[in-house]
């Protein structure tokens, strides 16, 4: 038996006494706590109960920071097994706030680097539990002997597979006290207007900078295999010059800039240090093969490199909420970098071939959302559906003509809008959102 | 770094021992202190927030005197003092010290608070209050009924089949109680929650009645009757112990269950429900909130719950009790509550005049030869806790002169012409007790007063030299300054009680001597005829009300009945806050940081208002704006406002409310308060 959280659902009251312990012991502002409480049914829906989860750093067994973390700034503890965050290691690319869906990693504005819940350590060395654990006044959050174990699924508590070093006890009761409230078909629509309101952690007014850059790893990929075989004329200021801006615009969000370089370290685990690295070894090896003589067995890992990066980029955003049962985005990296590859190349047969597989991706994704009652943009979706498939569709090119410019300008604008609703319903996994979800969920068997 | 244990001194249930960390002069951290079986786990968040509130910045740690522009300066004590003595001076020549208004209320409890009244007393005396804005109509149906305010050691609750909380939301007001509640659930118990709003303390219970506010009694009196009618009654209880039972019977015939869901808008079957389980669910606790009791119905509303324990013979047992307020560990007081509460019957002459808390405003405008021309205010915030905050204000504006003790500048402190620093709990020697678990504590001094800061007992003293008064003099009323000669007072006083070791105190809380862990256990009833008393005489002769106990309606105000005012408010407290306290510190400021009214979906509707919009609540009283929340759970009809909130901070509840007093007790009837909400011109969301 090894030691970690215990909740018990009965007795947590949500009084907060955990959360401010933490930050008594632990000595920080109160901007961005550890710990934090989450409620499911803070609108009391008459036919659903309202309970509360407590829950800071789970310090997992599989944890989803370390394996994601491109710097390698989280460790495991020996002895008491904490995942420690170094913080002199941190870049602060935030990328372990979107991977683990407890929401502990916080990152601090004005550290630049990311910080979160300890366990503890120093009281644990002196056989005392945690602050939060020690104060709780119901005695609902202890640290204790448990059974580490993949938790089944409880209403509003996420288990990905990381195995969190926590002991959930689940409702005896799991439904509300009997009451004589009801509620109308006309309240029902208010009440899931209002319990649909969790923010996402990511979005478009932040992440801007990598629409660019994701677009632009995509275009040099396809500009360099039409340069390689001289389909158009390779100029290094443009693949340099834009390969260099990139660089620069995804080290924008960095805390860090200047530990940028240890984003690599992590490549056997983290999708994003090797994103980073083929890129890298991508435009560099890019530049050697234009100023070297041109052998095409440079080029072809110029290639590989610039595939795998743009691979690598699609599977960054694994860590996202898939909103569909396809794992293919239609905005995919990997499929833009083909279709560029498609323009430039003059096939296009290949272009109608990606072209194609991008509208049936994004056709099935909004027809999804409709089903689901998830929101649609449809200022995005109809200008990106005619932009970008119906317009081309009316350009396109014969066979034997070379690639028209105003028609590649289309499917360019189409490919924008994509990407910036990629980052528009971009969406990870944190204990409020978990409860969002489950609610809905719950509401929808209740009133069908 | 040292480490004492200690015992939170607001009022509030729980008083929680807990154990204060002590670095460099600064409150560090805190610990949960396993002495006290009734708070063994930890302390809330106001009690965590003690390390902000020691040595927050917004203390006051010097004297301020007002100046023309209405801010603060800050002046030395000498000023101050000298200002004030001359001020009493001269009011006393003139005017008479009937003049000068002492006002105290329930910021800090401890035995030091009684110096307090000795130095108004030895300067000849001032105009004083009686009442309370509590629970006195509460204690005063208890003592009438039951001849005694006690009930069951926290704990036994575990013991409970069938709990009942009407009225009370201890998940935010008591926290530690939902631990014995949740034991007992644990094991199987049933737990029943009376209450218009969905609380926390609702969440786990397996029914949720929700009556409209101000109508509790008629529910206990249909659920008595029905207990009654049927038969599941313990007859032989009631033979041996119970007075008045044969009347009680027959006063309450005509409240059938369809009467009964009429006036309370509870469905019957609820009520045929909650009767069948208090009849065949032993033992049974029944724990009622002070809310019910603040209406103008309160006492007998607090007396009619109580039949359903007596009627069941839910008293004296383990398990069963009616667990309104536990008095047991107040052994040092000379006169118990509720009668500390009344006005002097036989008028001290030199305390002959005082007025009514619940009516501070219109008596504070009403008093004549000599008009009240100073106030002293200590350990309250009348600004915003007492009802009519326009006609507070209004009072408070047309004196000569106001002090006002405190430690941060309250709407209170903001009106007064000198603020003297007050000190905080960990700055003087005090003993407490608790209204809820049967310790007697010591709060020892740890810290140095930061700043300035004088105890109440040093600026008495001060005064009293300023005054002119010899120390020999002021040595028969008040402690000299110094904590030691605090002590020295502190230990005479426990010495009376064999069983207290003073010493031992500073380790660990001491049960009460004498106290009954299970309440009544005894069947010793220290009333008139020896009784359980359903018919009281005492009740009649003492407060004009019904010897039985009955529904009687609150009050509408003639503008309510004809709809104007159609929703009721409540002020509830929450977990954030005691009364007015605690609001204002950062560690709370987290979580709740401005305040916002709570209406029924359904009101939303009707009035074209949404969540997050802007309302205002309104009534002829006053009216205040504040951001509202919808919810899906609260009983239709009414409005929540929380309790608490400063005028500063957007205002109090109290602008709405109006200063009656209770049917018995002196109490404060707050809640016979009627409003209307409408969407505030411009009330998007922001």
């Amino acid at each position: 038996m090894d030691k970690g959280f215990f909740f018990d659902l009965n007795k947590c009251v949500g009084c907060h006494a955990c959360v401010v312990a933490c930050e008594i012991e632990n000595g920080r502002e109160q901007h961005q706590p550890w710990r934090a409480i989450s409620t499911f049914n803070a609108f009391q829906h008459p036919d659903l109960p309202v309970f509360h989860y407590s829950l800071a750093c789970n310090h997992c067994e599989d944890a989803p920071c370390a394996h994601n973390c491109p710097a390698v700034a989280f460790i495991r503890e020996e002895g008491i097994q904490t995942i420690k965050h170094l913080a002199d290691k941190c870049i602060g690319c935030k990328y372990c706030t979107w991977a683990c869906p407890y929401d502990a990693p916080k990152f601090i504005d004005t550290t630049g680097v990311v910080e979160k819940c300890t366990l503890c350590q120093h009281r644990l060395e002196e056989n005392k539990k945690p602050a939060c654990a020690n104060l709780c006044p119901t005695g609902a959050l202890d640290f204790r002997e448990i059974e580490i174990k993949e938790q089944s699924r409880i209403a509003g508590f996420t288990e990905i597979g990381v195995t969190p070093r926590i002991e959930v006890m689940e409702l005896r009761q799991k439904k509300g006290p009997e009451m004589a409230k009801d509620i109308s078909k006309e309240e029902i629509k208010t009440y899931k207007s209002l319990s649909s309101k969790t923010a996402s952690k990511i979005t478009l007014k932040r992440e801007w900078v990598l629409v660019l850059f994701t677009l632009i790893v995509a275009f040099l990929n396809g500009y360099f295999v039409a340069g390689m075989f001289e389909y158009k004329e390779f100029s290094p200021w443009l693949f340099g010059g834009l390969g260099v801006l990139s660089l620069g615009l995804s080290s924008v969000h960095l805390g860090k800039k200047l530990k940028a370089w240890r984003a690599v370290l992590n490549i056997r685990n983290s999708w994003l240090s090797r994103e980073i690295l083929f890129y890298s070894l991508f435009l560099s090896t890019g530049m050697l093969w234009f100023f070297l003589p041109q052998t095409n067995y440079l080029g072809y890992a110029v290639i590989l490199f610039g595939y795998a990066a743009a691979w690598s980029v699609d599977k960054v955003y694994l860590v996202l909420i898939p909103k569909t049962r396809i794992g293919w985005h239609s905005s995919s990296i990997f499929l833009s970098s083909l279709l560029v590859m498609s323009l430039f190349g003059v096939d296009h047969l290949i272009t109608a071939i990606i072209l194609g597989i991008k509208f049936l991706l994004y056709t099935y994704r909004k027809i999804y959302f409709q089903m689901h009652a998830y929101p649609i943009n449809y200022w995005l979706s109809i200008p990106r559906i005619i932009f970008g498939f119906i317009v081309p569709v009316l350009l396109f090119p014969n066979y034997y003509e070379p690639t028209p410019l105003n028609f590649m300008i289309f499917i360019g604008i189409g490919e924008l809008m994509d990407r910036i609703e990629f980052y528009l319903e971009a969406d990870i996994i944190t204990p409020k959102k978990q409860i969002e979800l489950d609610l809905l969920q719950k509401l929808e068997n209740i009133t069908s | 770094m040292a480490i004492f244990s200690t015992a939170c001194p607001r009022n509030c249930y729980s008083t929680c021992s807990f154990k204060v960390h002590v670095e460099q002069g600064r409150v560090v951290n805190i610990d949960p202190h396993s002495g006290n079986k009734a708070t063994p786990e930890g302390i809330c968040i106001k009690g965590l927030s003690y390390v902000e509130r020691a040595h927050s910045s917004k203390r006051i740690l010097y004297p301020l005197r007002k100046n023309k522009s209405g801010g603060f300066d800050q002046v030395t004590w000498v000023e101050a003092l000298e200002e004030i003595s001359e001020k009493i001076r001269y009011l006393k020549e003139n005017f008479g010290p009937h003049s000068i208004l002492y006002y105290a209320a329930s910021g800090m409890s401890g035995l030091n608070n009684g110096y307090s009244g000795k130095f108004w007393e030895m300067i000849g005396g001032a105009t004083t209050m009686y009442g309370n804005l509590c629970w006195p109509a509460g204690l005063e149906a208890i003592q009438l009924t039951l001849g005694d305010n006690k009930h069951n050691d926290p704990w036994d609750i575990e013991n409970a089949k069938l709990i009942i909380l009407w009225g009370k939301n201890p998940a935010e007001t008591n926290i530690q109680q939902m631990i014995f509640i949740e034991q007992a659930q644990a094991k199987g118990a049933k737990l029943i929650v009376v209450d218009p709003r969905r609380t926390q303390s609702s969440e786990r219970a397996d029914l949720l009645i929700q009556p409209r506010p101000g109508t509790d009694a008629a529910l206990a009196i249909g659920i008595a009757n029905l207990l009654i009618q049927q038969g599941w009654i313990d007859a032989d209880f009631i033979k041996k112990y119970v007075f008045g039972f044969e009347e009680f019977a027959k006063s309450i015939e005509q409240y059938s269950p369809k009467k009964t869901s009429e006036i309370t808008d509870v469905p019957v079957k609820f009520i045929e429900q909650m009767a069948y389980d208090i009849g065949h669910i032993h033992p049974m606790t029944l724990a009622p909130g002070y809310g019910m009791q603040r209406f103008t119905n309160g006492g007998q509303t607090i007396r009619s719950l109580l039949t359903l324990s007596i009627l069941s013979g839910n008293i004296g047992k383990p398990g069963a009790c009616f667990h309104y307020a536990n008095l047991q560990s107040y052994i040092f007081d000379s006169v118990k509550e509720p009668m500390s509460y009344y006005p002097e019957i036989e008028p001290n002459p030199k305390f002959r005049r005082s007025i009514s808390m619940a009516k501070l405003g219109t008596d504070m405008l009403e008093q004549m030869d000599p008009e009240l021309k100073m106030i002293w205010v200590e350990r309250g915030n009348p600004v915003t806790q007492n009802p009519d905050t326009n006609t507070v204000l209004k009072a408070f504006r047309k004196l000569d002169f106001r002090v006002v003790v405190e430690q941060f500048i309250t709407d209170t402190a903001q009106e007064a012409d000198i603020i003297l620093p007050a000190k905080n709990m960990f700055e003087q020697t005090d003993i407490i007790g608790s209204y809820w678990n049967p310790y007697v504590q010591l709060k020892p001094k740890v810290l140095d007063p930061a700043g300035e800061v004088k105890p109440e007992t040093e600026i008495y003293y001060l005064l009293a030299k300023k005054l002119g008064f010899a120390t020999s003099e002021i040595e028969k009323y008040l402690p000299l300054p110094g904590d030691e000669n605090i002590v020295e007072k502190l230990r005479q006083e426990v010495k009376k009680f064999p069983e207290l070791d003073f010493d031992k105190l500073r380790e660990n809380p001491a049960i009460a001597p004498g106290n009954q862990s299970i309440a009544f256990a005894d069947l010793k009833f220290n009333t008139p005829t020896g009784k359980i008393e359903l018919y009281s005489e005492q009740a009649k002769i003492k407060w004009g009300v019904n010897q039985l106990p009955t529904f009687e309606p609150i009050i509408m105000d003639e503008s309510a009945q004809k709809n104007k005012y159609p929703l009721q408010l409540m002020s509830p407290n929450t977990k954030n806050r005691i009364h007015s306290q605690f609001g204002n510190l950062e560690v709370i400021r987290q979580f709740a940081p401005e305040p916002y009214a709570v209406i029924s979906a359904s009101d939303a509707a009707a009035r074209g208002i949404s969540d997050g919009q802007k309302i205002k609540i309104f009534n002829n009283r006053g009216e205040l704006t504040t951001k509202v929340k919808i919810n899906f759970s609260i009983k239709t009809g009414c409005v929540v406002y929380y309790n608490g909130w400063w005028m500063q901070e957007g205002g109090t509840p109290n602008l709405l409310t109006k200063g009656r007093e209770t049917d018995m007790g002196y109490g404060t009837a707050f809640h016979d308060c009627f409003v209307e909400i409408s969407l505030e011109k411009g009330g998007d969301r922001g």
